[in-house]
């Protein structure tokens, strides 16, 4: 789902096609070209103008007027006031006059607004007043102060106005509107004083702020008022606000607790973290705690040196802030003391800080400092400090973590190997294959081969990654050196390096032998897949046999081949399969594989005891997936295996299943499907109208498999394409066959994510390239249902997210049809 | 326009990054919220938050269902002026909680108006966003409110002022800040892991769609209850009735209704920058257009581009420094250089809302500032302003982020504001 992006996208095709052409030829550029082409010449701009007042003067339509009002409002001159003054009273074209008005940096404009608003009445009144309060227009206080009198919207217009607008006189009205405003209109006041106090703030009027605020903290203001009027005295007074948040985070009312505290990071004023610190050793610790906890989310350094001495606080909750803190103010000079806290290990909370402070502390100088407190720290400590380095990507520190990898303590060299995974570069690669050549024991040896092979993987050439490891296998004969490089290769897995791994079968060393096989057996892809057919046919032995049907097992289950293939592969293992334990492997295969096929091969051992709770499970599973296509047969294999099983789970199944059937309900649930399609260098909005060959005629070569139906249990009939196919910024194509017994009219109700197209009997119905989730029913289209067989073709974009669809078939009554059946198959 | 007191950047860093949060839960008593003040027979407001929406679109059924998700909260009331909407709203959540509790409301006077509300989401149309905020600030409650916050710098002005003047929690959703991947690509920025940063970019939607001022042919009005024509068109220019304004894909091509394609993608990217560079209390202060883009620069020296595409997917970010670079787009695609830069784990991609809500939920208990609050998110939405404004006039601007004008230019600063229509106020 690519919810809200694409929309904007979609208003210009939107636009063109719901609306249609003649419709579309109606869309009105901006005024924009003629207000920038007018700006370099004076007369160009008068007579723009001009004209405009004449349309506003004049019998123009209302569209004429307001692309009119539109211009004015960017460059109208006092010359356009009159014009606008005489519409500002009309309730139809009051708003537009004030949508030019309002902005303009002209008195005259004040003037008008103040004229219009005598002669005005009812919102025309009120949209006045908001205009005069937006452009604090000082005069119109006078004018104002009565309509606090009026109703209770006017009153609200006025007071806020005022409360803008902030003069003397408006003060004093204000004033008396807090002291003796009824019940219903303290909120106005309230509102109005809070504004006008925070004129005063940006006035620099600290005293006047200051005064209004004091006032509305009083208990009888709203809880919202007082903490407005508690944040803004501290911003009028910051003088007093140490002793007032430290009061106040003392104090018993937790919201304005919690209010005081979120504020100490964003307080304002000379030397306030640094008086803050200063009032740290006097404090309770739990309000020492708080403290710091906010010191350091202000991100201010005045106050290190005092956090850095509650990193030594007695109290065991003050130390933990401290070197909470320090991880935001700290410097290098931090290091020693939160190495040291690591090393000192008072409390998993507190090592964790110290490590996350570690961590994150910012400086150029840091890497160095703690590379320094590494070398001269004990095992567990250096192998802290070792792990910090690489969660900081200190790559600098590389050539210092090659030694400790080189010798010590394991725990310490298995540290830096995985940070040397981490950091080291591809011009370390052969640093760190030497390493693993050069290993003696296997201690460390798997973390050492995750880091060759991660630094390797990092050489941009890839075909320069495993001659580097093939270098090393020929020029040593030390066993374990040489199925270490083994395993490496696995992680390359290129064709050189397969081949590698490949002739090492023959290898005259048992142990790289069996290394070579294991990890052919491992092999990532089904580049292996042949030669481990190959192997299995060919091996008696029971172990190697199991480990590489394992393998081939794996191997066919990620494969992209057609579902045909595999069933046929299963077919022939299930026939060599010398007893139950290798049978149920491919049972396990074949549970996976949504084909019909694949059910006929497990239905025989449904019937066989030893295998008989795979089979069902496996049957199951592919009963499940293939639901949709044969739901009749489905159900009742479904049916068969709840009544027969001995195996609760497989019971449990069974009947999740039957459920999950239940809930399909009437949508249809029998498709094909086929893609994805990408276009290469295209953007999302392109695959719209990009005919890939499903929409092509007679196009080969296109391979239809069978649409699984969704695992979700609430909503088995939304198809995950995602699931099915995977991917973003791609297309994908669903088809089915209905059929009618007569000629009939139906509704296609459907949802899709993201956009997408719909055919019926090959003419395109539907056309959106809107992304976002799919809703069930959101798109309606009626058709005609031809007597016979009628074929539907859905296209369904993917952009990111989520990428499914759902679809169902009703009359356009909203019932469904009689006499239609569903296949998911080309009809005969 | 007033300013913001100060930054904030820190602290939500810190607290992100810490426990902070949880100490300060524990040192303090009990955290509650508006509506505990007023009881009326509440349980306590701390175990639960209680919430309503307002304008329930595809965008409000997502991030509402992931809200209902979290076991501390419980969605009580949908509004909306589409009938058809509030319904599918109202049977959503419902459907969530197995009964028929949920309210629909037409008025959000109404909705706004319940004591057991603590806090709504706001998912309107864009041009929206800042009103309904507005108001559910005086009505007491805190919002998560869907960006972009604003069409115009005036607005979202406001609504930072009305939050800080009611001490309100606000989330914006831009929620890639608290989606992995993002998170990731600011954190190396912020922490000087690309060394001095240079330039950052910032992807549009699509340059092909420009927007338009169309006025449409009249078509009768629905009836009040089934689509309240006035209502939705709230503080816009009043014009008759069409059914396609209502249709996302035209009115977020509109100029009354929206920021355009530098909106809608700029007030994820534009903000990720922003963030990245430490300037949730500032904007660039100089803007002009290169080809199709636009170039903008900071007072730190800072660079940032509007263009697109970046990357391989959508709605991407690049942030290059001295000594480094990345790339992160929501299709899971993100790139480092130098390589050592790369993240450990699997960061997966798109840019689902969870984090971000939880954020949210967090700050509603603790009154902290979220992790996209108001004043960022007005920090960040205008210089997506800016950036349309310096293409609609043809010329470079310069802005002051003191004053919040454009210096030297009237016709510019007279497109930071849009009067609203009668009887609408900010």
């Amino acid at each position: 789902m690519q919810a809200n992006k694409w929309f904007l996208a979609l208003g210009v095709l939107a636009g063109l096609w719901i609306i249609g052409p003649a419709a579309a030829q109606e869309k009105v550029a901006t005024c924009d070209e003629e207000i920038a082409a007018s700006r370099a010449n004076p007369q160009a701009l008068a007579d723009l103008e001009k004209r405009c007042i004449q349309v506003l003067q004049g019998d123009s339509t209302p569209e004429q007027k307001d692309r009119a009002g539109r211009i004015l409002r960017v460059i109208g001159s006092p010359d356009s006031i009159p014009a606008l003054a005489a519409l500002l009273r009309e309730e139809d074209t009051s708003h537009l006059a004030r949508y030019v008005l309002e902005p303009m940096p002209y008195p005259q404009a004040d003037q008008a607004l103040r004229q219009g608003l005598a002669q005005a009445s009812g919102d025309v009144r009120l949209g006045i007043i908001h205009s005069l309060g937006v452009r604090q227009d000082p005069e119109a206080a006078a004018v104002l102060i009565p309509l606090l009198q009026g109703s209770d919207l006017e009153a609200a217009a006025a007071a806020w106005a005022l409360g803008r607008i902030a003069t003397p006189p408006a003060a004093r009205a204000l004033a008396d509107l807090r002291a003796a405003a009824p019940p219903k209109r303290r909120a106005i006041a309230a509102e109005a004083s809070l504004i006008e106090a925070e004129q005063y703030l940006a006035r620099g009027q600290m005293d006047q702020a200051a005064r209004v605020y004091q006032q509305l903290q009083s208990s009888n203001w709203p809880e919202p008022v007082r903490i407005g009027a508690f944040v803004g005295y501290l911003q009028a007074r910051p003088d007093e606000a140490v002793p007032i948040v430290l009061r106040t985070i003392s104090g018993a009312d937790a919201t304005m607790r919690a209010v005081a505290i979120d504020n100490i990071s964003t307080l304002q004023g000379e030397g306030i973290a640094k008086r803050f610190a200063a009032e740290l050793p006097k404090l309770p610790a739990a309000t020492q705690v708080i403290l710091i906890d906010a010191l350091a989310a202000r991100g201010d350094r005045a106050a290190l040196a005092e956090v850095t001495a509650a990193a030594a606080s007695t109290d065991a909750a003050v130390r933990t802030a401290a070197i909470r803190a320090l991880s935001v103010i700290g410097d290098e000079t931090s290091v020693p003391v939160l190495a040291g806290a690591l090393a000192a290990g008072a409390s998993p909370t507190e090592t964790q800080a110290a490590y996350a402070a570690l961590q994150r502390l910012s400086g150029n100088r840091v890497d160095e400092a703690i590379v320094r407190s590494m070398k001269a720290a004990e095992t567990a400590t250096r192998t802290e400090l070792i792990m910090v380095l690489s969660d900081r990507r200190a790559a600098r520190a590389v050539p210092d973590l090659l030694a400790e990898a080189a010798a010590g303590d394991d725990a310490v060299r298995e540290a830096a190997f995985r940070a040397l995974a981490e950091l080291a570069e591809p011009q370390h690669a052969a640093n760190v294959v030497r390493l693993l050549v050069e290993l003696r024991g296997d201690a460390v040896r798997a973390d050492a081969e995750r880091t060759v092979s991660a630094v390797v993987r990092r050489i941009e050439n890839q075909s320069d990654q495993t001659p580097l490891l093939r270098g090393a296998f020929d020029s040593t004969r030390d066993s374990q050196a040489r199925c270490s490089l083994l395993r490496v290769l696995k992680a390359i897995g290129d064709r050189q390096a397969f081949d590698l791994v490949r002739n090492a079968i023959q290898d005259q060393d048992a142990a790289v032998r069996d290394t070579a096989l294991r990890t052919l057996a491992d092999w990532p892809d089904e580049m292996a897949l042949d030669a481990l057919l190959a192997i299995y046919r060919e091996t008696a032995e029971q172990t190697p046999r199991v480990m590489v049907l394992r393998g081939i097992v794996r191997l066919l289950n990620q494969t992209q081949r057609p579902t045909t293939e595999t069933v046929q592969t299963c077919d022939l293992l299930l026939q060599r399969a010398r007893d139950a334990g290798e049978t149920k492997l491919v049972l396990a295969c074949l549970a996976k594989v949504a084909d019909p096929a694949a059910l006929k091969l497990v239905e025989p051992c449904l019937e066989r005891p030893d295998v008989q709770a795979e089979a069902q499970l496996a049957a199951l599973q592919i009963a499940g997936a293939i639901g949709g296509a044969d739901l009749q047969a489905s159900r009742a294999l479904a049916m068969r295996i709840q009544e027969s099983t001995r195996n609760p789970a497989n019971r449990r199944q069974a009947q999740e299943l039957l459920q999950r059937f239940e809930r399909l309900g009437d949508y249809l649930v029998a498709w094909q499907v086929a893609g994805p399609y990408l276009k290469p260098d295209g953007d999302y909005i392109d695959l719209l109208d990009s005919p890939f060959p499903p929409e092509e005629k007679n196009a080969d070569g296109i391979s239809w498999r069978l649409l699984p139906l969704s695992d979700k249990a609430e909503r088995p009939w939304m198809f995950d394409l995602q699931a099915a196919l995977g991917g973003n910024t791609r297309a994908a194509y669903a088809r089915t066959w209905i059929h009618s017994d007569t000629e009939q009219p139906a509704r296609l109700l459907f949802g899709t994510d993201d956009g997408g197209k719909v055919w019926f009997n090959e003419k395109v119905v539907h056309r959106d390239g809107a992304g976002g989730a799919a809703v069930p029913d959101e798109h309606q289209v009626d058709v005609t249902l031809q007597a016979g067989w009628n074929t539907l073709v859905l296209k369904v974009l993917q952009d990111t997210g989520p990428w499914e669809f759902c679809l169902r078939l009703r009359t356009p009554a909203g019932q469904p049809p009689t006499g239609v059946r569903v296949q998911a198959q080309p009809p005969q | 326009m007033s300013r913001s007191p100060g930054k904030r950047v820190n602290r939500r860093e810190f607290l992100r990054g810490t426990a902070a949060t949880a100490a300060t839960l524990v040192a303090a008593p009990t955290i509650i919220t508006s509506s505990a003040l007023g009881a009326n027979g509440r349980p306590p407001a701390s175990e639960r938050i209680v919430m309503g929406n307002i304008g329930y679109g595809g965008r409000a059924s997502g991030v509402l269902d992931v809200f209902m998700a979290q076991p501390d909260v419980q969605v009580v009331g949908v509004c909306d002026v589409k009938q058809q909407r509030r319904e599918l709203g109202k049977k959503a959540v419902d459907n969530k909680y197995g009964n028929r509790d949920c309210q629909a409301y037409l008025d959000l006077f109404e909705i706004l108006a319940r004591d057991d509300i603590d806090a709504m989401l706001v998912a309107t149309g864009d041009y929206w966003h800042s009103l309904a905020a507005c108001l559910t600030a005086r009505a007491g409650k805190d919002m998560y409110c869907e960006k972009p916050l604003s069409v115009v710098i005036a607005e979202s002005r406001a609504v930072a002022d009305t939050m800080r003047r009611f001490g309100r929690v606000f989330q914006c959703g831009t929620q890639r800040r608290s989606v992995d991947q993002f998170v990731f690509a600011m954190d190396l920025a912020r922490r000087g892991l690309l060394g001095e940063l240079k330039t950052l970019y910032a992807e549009t939607a699509p340059a092909w769609l420009e927007p338009y001022e169309t006025r449409l042919p009249a078509e009768p009005e629905p009836a009040r209850e089934e689509f309240w024509w006035d209502r939705w068109l709230g503080p816009a220019l009043w014009r008759p009735y069409n059914h396609q304004y209502a249709s996302r894909g035209f009115w977020s091509g509109h100029w009354d209704f929206s920021g355009g394609s530098i909106t809608e993608w700029g007030s994820h990217t534009v903000d990720l920058c922003q963030f990245a560079n430490d300037a949730d209390d500032t904007s660039p202060v100089e803007y002009w257009q290169e080809g199709p883009d636009v170039h903008a620069h900071y007072a730190n020296g800072i660079k940032l581009v509007l263009t697109q595409p970046i990357g391989q997917g959508s709605c991407g970010v690049r942030f290059e420094g001295t000594e480094g670079w990345v790339e992160v787009d929501d299709s899971g695609h993100l790139e480092v250089h130098p390589k050592s830069l790369r993240p450990r784990r699997g960061l997966g991609k798109g840019y689902p809302v969870d984090n971000h809500v939880r954020n949210f939920l967090d700050c509603v208990k603790t009154r902290q500032q979220t992790v996209a609050d108001a004043e960022g998110a007005h920090r960040s939405i205008t210089a997506c302003h800016a950036a349309n404004i310096c293409k609609r006039l043809g010329r470079p601007l310069r802005w002051d982020p003191a004053k919040e004008e454009f210096i030297g230019d009237d016709q510019a600063n007279r497109m930071r504001t849009r009067a609203y229509r009668q009887p609408w106020r900010l």
